[in-house]
């Protein structure tokens, strides 16, 4: 019996220590960040191209190497130091590593991008640039829930927000597919967090 | 026992770690299938993830998942359409696709409206975008099945309505104006912003954009080291305090510098020869130049000329009738589909529409789709020639509405609210903010921002106007608006005058030159006013000029007005407005002036009738005194008719470096009309027949080789009332509708092709057709102005009963 209850308090326990992993606290972040600082520091990720993001989204402008489709891909591929060879769970890891070190400076200010030094994947849903937003949210999965401290919104609420101003029109489908997909990709609003 | 017990323990828990662990994120990889399987039952393979997975050739869950989960629900629902059915989509993608096209082009066109004029007066652009007549579309297409679609005539006043909803949206005054309910402008009118404003005052912000030392930068580059203008900005502004994004979507968007980034080389070339030494004014004057005007003019020509034929070529062709159309292509069985629904989650297979669109996009399935995922990026391309990647895809609605959403809503939003005023206290350099203080400049008088928001451009409204086409279909509300920006005539024919204003002259931008010949025209008298005589300084500098026009409108323009307050009752806000009325019909005018008392008289009547006044004796009073105050009247005005004005190569009025920016100004309005009438020499040196006015006021020499020209044009003659109150396009509807001799006789004639003298009242038209039997009605002889408004309806008519 004893041991019974033994097992069933480690189960337990377990899940927990489970369900904290899957969860991304602290505890999941933190080796990632050592690795992403040993990586930064060895040059490796590098934010060297990372000026031009914003540039490439505005302009949807297409690789010219031609070895990726949008340019957008090169420079997050060459950031991150993605070789040919890597898996595409390997490029899904580095690009995340890239985006944790260099996530204060995927921001984006133009006349024509309602948030003040938003973050790129706002900017990608106010540019209605899915092929970005897809890449970032199902192919790399990187993190979805930065906060603007302009807005105090995550990439949800802003969509929730356009959402809300184009309801009854038809950029209210693009914005519900974007929310449905953003969500599914684990993206919360700022009241989940 | 004990050590075992833990060791098994352990094991147990280990797996149990992994277990969970692996478990959880399993979910979160694949929750999208798992959340909608939940959350929905019913899988919808349309969605945009699956098109955009298919789209990279990633079609495991379209083509295995949701196909297997679909044909077990809907078995027997799979089914082909029908022939008649496919040409119909098709037909209906390919109108979008031509609209979506139409609209891209008038928002170009648009953007041009608040801008120093490039002295370029469209005349291809006007020729290519005239807005599609049904009767030659038809007469035009081999095939009966597209045939019979296109004889659907509310199609083609569908497309005119799109073209003017459009146009009025943008050009409205009023920033809560919307002639489509559905296509909401912005959530609030958070501050009052017109879009007109939006999209100038953002040209601008551009072009302060280019500093001398980004454009020395530039200069240095050698443009085989790039392989695009993003390239460029890529390589070098890396570690720059520019900001990349917002440089580049506004070159995007500027008029002229939109048409210089095609191409490393091109865009380079034009930074080197901006002109040196840089300064404030030097981008300015490589911007406005009558060789960025053809090249707008060719590549609007271009782009209209391009989605016409790309729509003929959709529909008058053999696979076409035959219902021979290629439905394996992803590009053209998503565009087929998207006319009904779009890619959503949230309308899971719940209508027979979205049945049947999944019907459609699993067919993809039955092919080795992967081997063709590659191309269907090029072939979206190919479709929608030069439109931005991001609206390829979309339909005309949503197209229209996000189109709206980038060129000027967000920025509207975004320089109303709080936080964008915060941000430009910290960044006055930033497009917002240059945005808004030259929104801000634009309520006050005597800046280049009041100046350019409250004026247009003559030329591009006459393109405007042409684009439209026919706008009997239009809604009041909307012509409304489009009559006040004086791109419809108003009810009996006239225009609404627009502000000209000195920024609008060709070559305002432009260097003063030292070396300019002396003015081959004859001199204004204007230079010798005394308001002007005060500033007729060698030290007027263009600087002064250019950043205070509003002052010198006020200044110099106003005073050259003539001065009725002694005629007009003071007491009286009605009178004291017929002052300003009348303004602002003078100032539409070639030198400010009328040109004769019968002008005169009528301004000064439509000024009375316009504030409900009716006084006869006022208004001859009025008429004397602006034609008593107008020495230009006479001897000075621009002489039309004029046998110089159509003989040889236009001959522009030289500036001097010496002169005053009002003989400058004047001298422009001069070399204007000079374009107008080049304009018209031109457009009817391609018909073959000059367009050299004779002084009996009869034919015009035609153009070498023309066995036509040799004989004198038959004259043709339509009684129309002499009284300018009545409505000419009531008089036209009335000859149409009541199968008038006169209105006979003139079919006859322009069915057949003839050229002919057009006489109405005092006026002689001639309408010429040049060889791809393009008519154009030029003025032969008579009162300019009086032409000027009967022209307009008299082309609908006629155009009318070409089409009957």
């Amino acid at each position: 019996m004893k041991q019974m209850l033994c097992l069933l308090l480690l189960l337990s326990s377990a899940w927990v220590f489970a369900e904290e992993e899957c969860d991304e606290t602290p505890s999941k972040i933190k080796p990632l960040l050592e690795v992403a600082n040993a990586a930064a520091k060895s040059g490796c990720p590098n934010a060297t191209g990372l000026t031009s993001l914003c540039m490439a989204i505005t302009s949807g402008a297409k690789d010219s190497s031609g070895k990726y489709d949008f340019a957008y891909q090169k420079i997050i591929m060459e950031a991150s130091c993605v070789t040919s060879s890597d898996s595409e769970a390997s490029i899904g890891r580095k690009v995340n590593t890239m985006w944790k070190t260099f996530e204060e400076r995927l921001v984006c200010e133009t006349a024509s991008f309602d948030v003040i030094k938003g973050n790129i994947l706002k900017y990608a849903v106010s540019k209605r640039f899915e092929d970005f937003l897809f890449d970032a949210a199902m192919m790399w999965k990187v993190n979805l829930n930065r906060i603007d401290p302009s807005d105090g919104r995550t990439v949800l609420d802003y969509v929730k927000k356009e959402l809300d101003k184009y309801k009854g029109t038809p950029s209210e489908k693009t914005l519900k597919s974007y929310y449905d997909m953003l969500k599914s990709s684990g993206a919360k609003h700022k009241s989940e967090l | 026992m004990k050590l075992k017990l833990i060791i098994s323990t352990f094991i147990l828990c280990f797996a149990c770690v992994v277990f969970a662990n692996e478990e959880e994120c399993e979910t979160t990889e694949d929750s999208f299938a798992s959340n909608l399987a939940k959350e929905v039952g019913i899988p919808n393979c349309y969605t945009n993830m699956n098109l955009m997975m298919a789209k990279r050739g990633r079609t495991e869950k379209l083509c295995d998942e949701c196909r297997q989960d679909f044909e077990s629900r809907y078995p027997d629902r799979i089914n082909s359409l029908s022939k008649s059915e496919i040409q119909a989509r098709v037909f209906k993608a390919s109108i979008e696709d031509y609209k979506k096209n139409l609209i891209s082009n008038l928002v170009s066109v648009v953007r041009m409206r608040g801008l120093p004029p490039t002295g370029n007066n469209f005349d291809k652009s006007i020729k290519a975008c005239q807005a599609p007549k049904q009767a030659d579309l038809i007469a035009n297409c081999s095939s009966p099945a597209a045939k019979a679609l296109l004889s659907n005539t509310e199609l083609f006043n569908k497309m005119q309505e799109a073209a003017a909803n459009e146009v009025a949206k943008l050009v409205s005054p009023n920033p809560d104006f919307t002639p489509i309910p559905i296509l909401l402008k912005h959530e609030k009118p958070s501050c009052a912003f017109p879009e007109k404003d939006v999209l100038f005052l953002y040209s601008l912000a551009t072009e302060k954009a280019f500093s001398p030392t980004l454009i020395e930068t530039l200069s240095s580059l050698d443009f085989k080291r790039f392989n695009s203008t993003f390239d460029i900005f890529q390589q070098n502004f890396e570690n720059s305090q520019i900001n990349l994004a917002e440089v580049y979507e506004g070159m995007k968007s500027h008029p002229v510098l939109s048409t210089k980034i095609g191409s490393p080389q091109e865009f380079l070339t034009f930074i080197k020869n901006i002109p040196r030494p840089l300064n404030e004014n030097s981008l300015h004057q490589a911007l406005y130049t009558k060789e960025h005007g053809e090249k707008i003019d060719q590549s609007i020509a271009s782009n209209c000329t391009e989605s016409l034929n790309t729509f003929k070529e959709a529909i008058c062709n053999e696979q076409f009738e035959n219902g021979n159309i290629n439905l394996e292509s992803f590009d053209n069985l998503s565009k087929i589909s998207s006319l009904k629904l779009d890619p959503s989650s949230d309308e899971l297979a719940a209508s027979p529409d979205l049945l049947q669109a999944n019907i459609e996009i699993l067919r993809l399935c039955k092919t080795s789709f992967p081997e063709k995922a590659k191309n269907i990026s090029e072939l979206l391309n190919g479709i929608t020639p030069g439109m931005d990647e991001i609206f390829k895809s979309q339909n005309l609605e949503k197209f229209s509405q996000d189109k709206f959403v980038q060129d000027i809503g967000k920025t509207q939003e975004l320089v109303c609210s709080p936080e964008g005023k915060k941000a430009c206290e910290e960044n006055s350099q930033s497009f917002a903010c240059q945005i808004y203080k030259g929104y801000e400049n634009s309520k006050k008088k005597g800046t280049l921002e009041y100046s350019l928001a409250n004026s247009s451009n003559k030329e591009v409204n006459t393109l405007l106007r042409h684009m439209i086409g026919d706008s009997s279909s239009i809604a009041p509300q909307t012509k409304v608006v489009l009559v006040e920006a004086g791109i419809l005539p108003q009810s009996d024919g006239t225009m609404v005058a627009q502000a000209d204003i000195p920024e609008r002259q060709p070559g305002y931008f432009s260097k003063p030159s030292t070396n300019s010949a002396p003015a081959p025209v004859q001199k204004t008298t204007i230079a010798s006013q005394p308001a002007r005589a005060s500033r007729n300084s060698q030290n007027s500098s263009p600087r002064q000029e250019l950043y205070n026009p509003g002052a010198y409108y006020e200044n110099h323009l106003a005073s050259q007005m003539p001065d009725f307050s002694d005629l007009l009752d003071e007491s009286d806000k009605n009178l004291r407005n017929v002052q300003d009325e009348i303004m602002r019909r003078l100032s539409g005018l070639p030198n400010q002036r009328p040109t004769s008392s019968a002008q005169a008289k009528q301004i000064a009547r439509d000024s009375l009738k316009s504030k409900g006044i009716s006084n006869s004796s006022l208004e001859s009073a009025l008429a004397s005194r602006m034609m008593a105050t107008s020495p230009s009247a006479t001897s000075n005005s621009i002489p039309t008719g004029s046998a110089d004005m159509f003989d040889g190569e236009r001959k522009e009025v030289a500036s001097t470096s010496t002169e005053t920016a009002a003989e400058k100004y004047k001298k422009d309005g001069m070399n204007r009309a000079l374009a107008d009438m080049y304009g018209a020499r031109q457009s009817a040196g391609g018909a073959g027949a000059s367009a050299g006015a004779r002084a009996n006021g009869r034919s015009p020499a035609s153009g070498p080789g023309d066995a036509e020209s040799e004989k004198p044009l038959s004259t043709v003659a339509l009684s129309v009332p002499a009284d300018p109150r009545v409505s000419l396009h009531q008089v036209f509807a009335e000859k149409l509708n009541k199968n008038d001799p006169e209105a006979q006789m003139l079919k006859v004639l322009v069915t057949s092709r003839k050229n002919f003298i057009l006489q109405i009242g005092q006026v002689n038209f001639r309408v010429v057709f040049d060889k791809a039997s393009q008519m154009n009605i030029l003025l032969d002889s008579g009162d300019k102005d009086e032409a000027q408004r009967i022209r307009p309806q008299l082309e609908i008519f006629i155009n009318r009963l070409r089409s009957i």
